[in-house]
C-alpha cells in the first residue's frame, strides 16, 4: 500500500510542471555550487601546497644570519583545505588559512578569501552547503505542502479514507513518493560530488574522505527527512493548501534566516568578541606588566640576570657560557607565550561559548544542527581551525626554542647557516580524524535526529487525526 | 450489512443526529431524505468513520466501524456529491490507484478497463486524464471503483446532485444492477423521484431524526411527496 501511494504520489509530481522548473533549477544550482566548488577548492590546495614548497626552499635558502634573525625570519604554516571542504566551506573564508611563525609573536591567520571578495560578494556565495540547507526544504515545501491540504481541498482526501487506508501508511507513502522527486535532484549531484571526489581528490586519506563524505550525506538526508516530516505534519494540519503552503514558509524564513542570525548576534552579545585592537593591547599591557606576579621586562630580565649569574657562580654576563642574549631571548618567549596562551585561551573560551550557543539554538532551528554537523565534518569549523591553529603555536614554540638555543649554546656574534635552518623540524600537521570530529558534534548529531524523529511522529500523528473536509 | 443502533451525534450541542436506529440488508436501496441539516451527510460520515459517534453504534457487516475503522472500510464503497479524482492522472490511473489502495492491487488492466465498460465509459475515456472529464463520468468512475472493489455496502451522498438527466438515469440504473447483485445502498439524496424509482425504502429525517420509513412499493410518486412535504412543514 505504502508503495502504491509514493508511486502515485510520484506520478502526479513529476507532470506537475512546478517541480519541473523548480527541481531543475535546484538541481542547476547545486550543480554549479559542486563545481565552482571544486574549483575554488582545488584552487587553494593547489596555491597552499605551491606556496607549502616554495616557503621551505625561501627557509633553507635565507642565507646567513643570527639565529635569533631566523626567528624573526620565520615560517608560515599552511592550513590543509580538506578535500570535502568543496561542499561546505565554512569558515574558512573568515578565519584564513595560513600563519606567520615568527619569534614573539603569535599572529593572526591570514589568506582569508572573504577579505578579497567584493562588497556585494558577501550576499552571493553560492555553495553546496547554502543549496542544500537552504534552497532543498524549500523544495520540499513546494513539494509536500499540498500533500494533504491540497487533497482535502480538491475532496479526494474523503475518496481515499473512505478506502480504509491506515493513516501511517498514507503518511509514509507520501513521504516516500516526495523522497523519490528529491533523488530526481540530489542523486545526480550526489554522484557528481563522487565522480569530483575520486577524479581529483584521490590519494591518501581517501578512506576518511569518503567516510566524511558518506557521513555528510548521511547528516543532510536526517535533515531532508525532518523539513519533509515537518512539511506533512502542517499540511494534515492546515485545512487549506494555502494556509499550509504560508506556515511552512514562515517555518523556513524563521528556521533558516531568522533564528541563525538571531544566535550569532545574541551568542556575540553574551559571549562578545574583542575587537583586534583590543585584543592585543591586552597582551602588549601583559607583555609590558608581566604575568603571574613575574615583574615587568626590565625586572624579569633582571632576575634572570641574577639566577643565572648565582648558577654558574660567576659575576658578568659575559663570563656565563654561552650566548646571555640566547637565554635571555628564550625566557622572553617562554613568558609571552605565558600571555599568548591566557588571551588566546580566552579567545577560544569565547568562540566555543558562542558556538555552543549555536548548538542549543539548533533546538529552533535543524538547520543550525546540521551546519555545524557539515561544516565539522567538512573540517572547516572553528574547533578545527583551532586545532590547527594550536599545532601552529607549538610548532612555532619548538623553531623559536631550538634557534634560542643554539644561539644561547654559541658566542657572541655566532652566525648560523644552511645547516641549522635545516635542522629545523618540519611542520607536520595532522588534521582531526572523522571520530574525533563526531565526538565534538555529539550535540549537533542528537538535535538533528531529534528534530527528525519529532518530525516523523508529527507527520504520522496529524495524519491519524485527518479530517477528510 | 449497515445498521445504525441509536446512533446519535453532536456538535457543541447541537443534535446533528439523534438515537437513529436504521438497517440496510443486503440487495436492498435504502434512501434517506430530508432538507439540508437534517442529518443524512451526517448519518453517512458516521458510517465511514469520518467523525465520531457521541453516543451509539455504527455496524458494517457485523463490525463497530469505530472500533474497527480500517476493517470496516474493506466492506463500503463511498460515492460523494462530487467523486473528486486525481486531475492529473488518467481515469484508468485513477481506478487502479483506488483499487490498489482499497485491496485490489491484482487487477489488470483489462478487468479494470471492462469496469470502465460497465459503468458506459469507453477505452478511450478511461486513458484520458481526469482534468478533461465530466461531472457524470466522474461519478461514474466513483461507481467503477466501487465495483472494483467489490463493495458489499455503498454509501451515496447526493450522488445524482447536478447531472443531466440522462447521466442520472444512467446511474439509478447501474445502482439497481448492484442492488441485484446483492448490495446494499444508503444513499442521502433530495431527489424524491431518484429515490422512489431505485429506492426499496425511503426514510425522511428531520432534525437529525428519522420521523418516516416508507417501502417504495407502498407510495406513488405523488404520495411519496405529499408526505415528505407534510413533514416538512410540521
Amino acid at each position: 500500500m505504502i508503495t502504491t501511494i509514493a508511486r502515485k504520489e510520484w506520478t502526479a509530481i513529476v507532470r506537475d510542471g512546478r517541480f519541473r522548473w523548480t527541481g531543475a533549477t535546484v538541481l542547476g544550482l547545486l550543480a554549479i555550487a559542486l563545481v565552482t566548488g571544486w574549483q575554488d577548492v582545488a584552487a587553494q590546495r593547489q596555491a597552499i601546497d605551491t606556496a607549502r614548497h616554495s616557503e621551505d626552499s625561501v627557509w633553507l635558502d635565507q642565507g646567513e644570519k643570527n639565529p635569533h634573525s631566523a626567528a624573526h625570519f620565520g615560517q608560515y604554516a599552511f592550513k590543509p583545505t580538506p578535500p570535502v571542504a568543496w561542499v561546505d566551506r565554512g569558515v574558512n573564508d573568515y578565519l584564513g588559512t595560513a600563519v606567520w611563525m615568527e619569534a614573539h609573536s603569535q599572529n593572526p591567520f591570514q589568506m582569508r578569501p572573504a577579505e578579497d571578495a567584493t562588497a556585494l560578494g558577501r550576499f552571493s556565495a553560492l555553495t553546496a552547503s547554502w543549496t542544500l540547507q537552504l534552497l532543498l526544504p524549500l523544495l520540499i515545501v513546494l513539494l509536500a505542502f499540498d500533500a494533504f491540504a491540497g487533497e482535502r481541498e480538491q475532496g479526494t482526501l474523503r475518496q481515499l479514507l473512505s478506502l480504509g487506508i491506515r493513516p501511517r501508511d498514507l503518511a509514509l507513502g507520501k513521504a516516500l513518493g516526495i523522497s523519490m522527486a528529491l533523488a530526481v535532484v540530489l542523486v545526480p549531484a550526489l554522484i557528481l560530488g563522487v565522480a569530483i571526489l575520486l577524479l581529483f581528490f584521490s590519494g591518501s586519506g581517501m578512506t576518511d574522505t569518503l567516510a566524511r563524505a558518506l557521513v555528510l550525506s548521511g547528516g543532510y538526508l536526517v535533515y531532508f527527512a525532518a523539513f519533509l516530516g515537518i512539511a506533512l505534519a502542517v499540511s494534515a494540519w492546515a485545512r487549506t493548501a494555502r494556509a499550509a503552503l504560508l506556515a511552512l514558509l514562515g517555518f523556513w524564513i524563521i528556521s533558516g534566516l531568522l533564528v541563525p542570525r538571531l544566535a550569532a548576534d545574541l551568542a556575540e552579545r553574551v559571549h562578545p568578541t574583542p575587537s583586534q585592537q583590543a585584543f592585543y593591547e591586552g597582551i602588549a599591557e601583559d607583555e609590558a606588566a608581566g604575568m603571574n606576579g613575574l615583574g615587568t621586562r626590565a625586572e624579569r630580565r633582571e632576575n634572570l640576570e641574577k639566577e643565572l649569574l648565582s648558577q654558574y657562580g660567576v659575576e658578568t654576563l659575559d663570563e656565563l657560557p654561552g650566548n646571555f642574549a640566547g637565554l635571555s631571548l628564550q625566557a622572553s618567549e617562554e613568558h609571552s607565550n605565558l600571555v599568548f596562551d591566557k588571551h588566546f585561551g580566552e579567545l577560544w573560551e569565547t568562540y566555543r561559548k558562542q558556538e555552543d550557543m549555536h548548538r542549543l539554538a539548533a533546538l529552533a532551528s535543524p538547520l543550525l544542527a546540521v551546519r555545524a554537523l557539515s561544516m565539522g565534518v567538512a573540517g572547516t569549523d572553528v574547533e578545527q581551525h583551532r586545532h590547527f591553529a594550536e599545532a601552529a603555536e607549538t610548532h612555532r614554540r619548538i623553531l623559536v626554542k631550538q634557534l634560542n638555543d643554539d644561539m644561547a649554546e654559541n658566542a657572541v656574534g655566532y652566525i648560523a647557516d644552511e645547516a641549522l635552518w635545516s635542522q629545523a623540524p618540519p611542520f607536520e600537521y595532522q588534521s582531526p580524524g572523522l571520530g574525533w570530529v563526531l565526538q565534538r558534534q555529539a550535540v549537533s548529531l542528537i538535535l538533528l535526529a531529534l528534530w527528525a524523529l519529532v518530525a516523523t511522529v508529527a507527520a504520522v500523528h496529524r495524519a491519524g487525526r485527518l479530517q477528510p473536509t | 450489512m449497515l445498521e445504525a443502533i441509536q446512533l446519535s451525534k453532536s456538535y457543541n450541542g447541537h443534535q446533528a443526529l439523534d438515537s437513529l436506529d436504521l438497517k440496510v440488508e443486503p440487495g436492498e436501496v435504502f434512501c434517506l431524505l430530508g432538507s439540508n441539516g437534517a442529518g443524512k451527510t451526517t448519518t453517512i460520515y458516521l458510517f465511514l468513520s469520518f467523525i465520531e459517534p457521541s453516543s451509539g453504534k455504527a455496524m458494517v457487516n457485523g463490525l463497530n466501524v469505530h472500533e474497527q475503522p480500517v476493517e470496516s472500510k474493506r466492506f463500503i464503497a463511498y460515492i460523494p456529491e462530487q467523486v473528486q479524482l486525481y486531475k492529473d492522472l488518467s481515469g484508468l490511473e485513477n481506478l487502479s490507484y483506488f483499487t490498489a489502495l482499497a485491496g485490489r492491487g491484482d487487477l489488470g488492466r483489462d478487468e479494470m478497463l471492462e469496469y470502465f465498460e460497465r459503468v458506459g465509459l469507453t477505452e478511450e475515456i478511461a486513458g484520458r486524464r481526469v482534468s478533461s472529464y465530466s461531472k457524470g463520468m466522474r461519478q461514474k468512475v466513483g461507481i467503477a471503483i466501487a465495483l472494483a472493489k467489490q463493495a458489499k455496502a455503498l454509501l451515496l451522498d447526493e450522488p445524482t446532485s447536478g447531472l443531466d438527466p440522462k447521466a442520472a438515469n444512467e446511474f439509478s440504473e447501474l445502482l439497481k444492477k448492484l442492488s441485484d447483485e446483492g448490495v446494499a445502498v444508503l444513499m442521502a439524496t433530495h431527489d424524491l423521484f431518484r429515490a422512489k424509482e431505485v429506492g426499496n425504502r425511503v426514510g425522511i429525517m428531520k432534525h437529525g431524526q428519522l420521523v418516516n420509513v416508507l417501502g417504495t412499493a407502498d407510495v406513488g410518486h405523488a404520495d411519496l411527496e405529499r408526505i415528505y412535504l407534510e413533514h416538512m412543514h410540521d
